[in-house]
């Protein structure tokens, strides 16, 4: 009942505010129209100025540069959590062996691994290590023995693991304490049926802490197997065929190697491997026993990881657009001469920043997500997150805010007039001209005189020989005072193509100006000596 | 034998500059992949942002390099003088940023991405020249 009272009270507001719409537009209609034309007019004024800002900034390469930065970092972040996840070493104690194992999840074709275990290097010995998904049934003369699990092995490892017993391909082991020696038909072959000590199956290794029968779970770190009669052993060989392969298969691979043997094994070959056929491998170095895997949780390397690279980023994103500074300010210069307020570029450019760092960022996520999966996908959105985050903000507060007062270096300049009583101008003039030529610490590079009786100009360009880049211009200018009194007007600047500080100029234009004044001094009293 | 001096130009621009202090940061936190991570790819990565390192430091110096352009153009410096300060100011931003591949300790993708820094720095610097070059020569026809 409610709901129809509500729906009945929007529906008559609804129409309310219809019709005093309606009616309003009536009565200002031609009102209306125009400022819907100012207002398509400040629409799309607007809409090209910002065209023009963003424009302008997209031109620059620097910008291209900083947005290709971004996701070559998150590459590195998702690179990195893939190596910390799946590695992890544990000191076993001295073992004194070296060798490697491999476990796949399915049985892998022998032919098709051929090569990858001829890279790898040393000589392997290849098992089947199968749990059947249903029980087999194993008919003997009188009774059915269930069976669980397949387990096959190289014949030259059976005197070692099956406690001196010969195997061959024809040879089914079963350990159990009841005595078989019979002949059994086993999928269309047959085979001979041997009975072995089961103590003697349940201790056999063939890698550290891997038994020889396959695992079907772990009770905390210690395997649990399937009962050793339940369990046939047999060669590699048979068991491909007995599982239904039509050629050899394995499912582990170990290879042993003598001390420092494991230094030239192909590390990236075992991660490709275990990572194409989804196996985990083991490194066993004396006492440290390293787990590659393709799984695991996040781990504080892999934070760490991101988080370098995030300041990575960071810090090349920052100096990219601290560099495209000049031109934010040059954007402003002109936008502001038809209105445009601080702020109002300030948000723009913010904003226009955001969404392609964003856009870029969410799909360099995508890919790395469909490329490395969700851990180092998880990685980069730490890596990505933190960047933007930074880089929005400061961008926001220190380059694109143009309203921040730029200060400009002054160059160092003096101008000051002297008096000098009872001498002819254009000696005064020449003999300035003669010191300037003469200098040690500056060179003389341009220079121009005119003297007349009434007045008279110097105009020189000097360089300072001790650095590269710098230089002093003065110009002179002189006239009659009264009395016969010459009156000079001096006009130094120093310049420098490098900037340079204050104090660095201002010593260079004290070194000129006394040197200047002491031989004007000099030659004074010479000339009235 | 005097040094060119291009060459003291290049450094005492790199050494005033912001740039190369930034590469050396950033070389060293890669340091960090190079060392501990030991993906096969970590390497490629290394390369590309190594050479995208070198390429923003030349452009964060961009007006110090600007101006010295304009200065050895106005100045009226030899052609070698200017190749001296590009090939000086690249090779050095392209070594430093090298420090993270080098410590793979890969020779060929070294030098492969040793080429491809000193690449990324000439294509920035020599074409700023030539471009300063004619707006100078146009400005005086």
């Amino acid at each position: 009942m409610l709901e129809i009272v509500m729906v009945s009270i929007y529906v008559a507001v609804l129409m309310f505010s219809a019709i005093h719409v309606v009616k309003s537009f009536r009565s200002s209609h031609h009102e209306l129209r125009e400022e819907i034309t100012e207002l398509r007019k400040d629409i799309s004024s607007r809409i090209i100025v910002t065209y023009k800002v963003i424009a302008g900034f997209i031109r620059s390469p620097i910008l291209l540069i900083a947005l290709f930065m971004l996701p070559a970092c998150m590459v590195l972040s998702a690179i990195s959590t893939q190596y910390s996840l799946s590695v992890t070493s544990r000191d076993v104690g001295s073992t004194g062996i070296y060798a490697l194992y491999i476990r796949f999840k399915t049985p892998i074709s022998v032919s098709e691994l051929e090569q990858n275990l001829n890279e790898i290097g040393g000589m392997a010995d290849l098992y089947v290590r199968y749990i059947f998904d249903s029980r087999i049934e194993l008919i003997l003369d009188d009774e059915k023995l269930p069976i669980y699990a397949l387990v096959g092995i190289p014949p030259n490892k059976s005197n070692k693991l099956l406690g001196g017993l010969q195997l061959n391909d024809r040879m089914l082991v079963l350990g159990t304490t009841k005595s078989y020696n019979l002949t059994v038909r086993l999928f269309g072959d047959e085979h001979s049926l041997v009975s072995l000590n089961p103590e003697i199956i349940e201790r056999a290794s063939i890698f550290y802490g891997t038994p020889l029968l396959p695992v079907e779970a772990y009770l905390g770190t210690k395997p649990v197997t399937p009962p050793s009669d339940k369990v046939i052993i047999t060669t590699t060989l048979t068991a491909s065929k007995l599982i239904g392969y039509l050629e050899p298969v394995i499912t582990d691979v170990t290879v042993e190697f003598g001390e420092g043997g494991l230094e030239g094994v192909n590390v990236t070959r075992i991660s490709e491997l275990i990572k194409r056929y989804n196996g985990v491998a083991m490194i066993l170095r004396n006492n440290v026993l390293e787990t590659l895997s393709g799984y695991g949780l996040p781990t504080t390397e892999s934070l760490i990881s991101a988080l370098i690279s995030a300041l990575i980023s960071s810090i090349i994103l920052l100096v990219t657009f601290i560099a495209l500074q000049p031109r934010v300010r040059l954007i402003y210069s002109r936008l502001g001469a038809v209105g445009l307020q601080p702020w109002n570029l300030t948000t723009m450019l913010t904003i226009f920043v955001g969404v392609l760092v964003l856009v870029i960022g969410t799909v360099s996520l995508a890919l790395i997500h469909h490329v490395f999966g969700i851990y180092s996908a998880l990685n980069s959105f730490i890596t990505f997150s933190i960047s933007t985050l930074i880089v929005v903000l400061l961008i926001n507060k220190k380059v694109f805010n143009v309203s921040i007062v730029e200060v400009v270096p002054t160059p160092a300049s003096t101008k000051f007039n002297l008096i000098i009583k009872g001498r002819d101008m254009c000696k005064i003039l020449q003999h300035l001209s003669e010191l300037l030529r003469g200098e040690e610490f500056f060179e003389l590079r341009d220079l121009d005189m005119r003297c007349e009786a009434s007045g008279g100009f110097l105009h020189a360009s000097c360089r300072f020989r001790a650095s590269w880049g710098i230089g002093v211009d003065l110009d002179v200018f002189t006239g009659l005072s009264g009395d016969g009194n010459v009156e000079l007007s001096f006009n130094i600047s120093v310049w420098s193509i490098e900037e340079l500080s204050t104090s660095q100029l201002e010593s260079i234009l004290r070194l000129f100006e006394s040197k200047l004044l002491g031989g004007l001094e000099v030659w004074v009293l010479s000339q009235a000596a | 034998m005097g040094v060119e001096p291009g060459c003291l130009i290049a450094f005492k621009i790199l050494y005033r500059g912001k740039g190369v202090y930034i590469l050396s940061i950033i070389s060293t936190l890669l340091l960090y992949y190079s060392v501990f991570i030991k993906h096969p790819k970590i390497l490629d990565t290394l390369i590309i942002i190594s050479a995208l390192n070198v390429a923003t430091a030349i452009l964060s110096d961009s007006d110090s390099h600007n101006t010295v352009f304009y200065a050895l153009r106005i100045s009226g410096a030899k052609p070698s003088t200017v190749m001296a300060y590009v090939i000086t100011a690249s090779l050095t931003t392209s070594f430093i940023g090298l420090i993270p591949v080098v410590a793979k300790a890969e020779l060929i993708k070294s030098l492969i991405a040793l080429s491809i820094n000193f690449t990324a720095a000439t294509l920035i610097l020599y074409p700023t020249y030539l471009r300063i070059k004619k707006r100078l020569t146009s400005a005086v026809t």
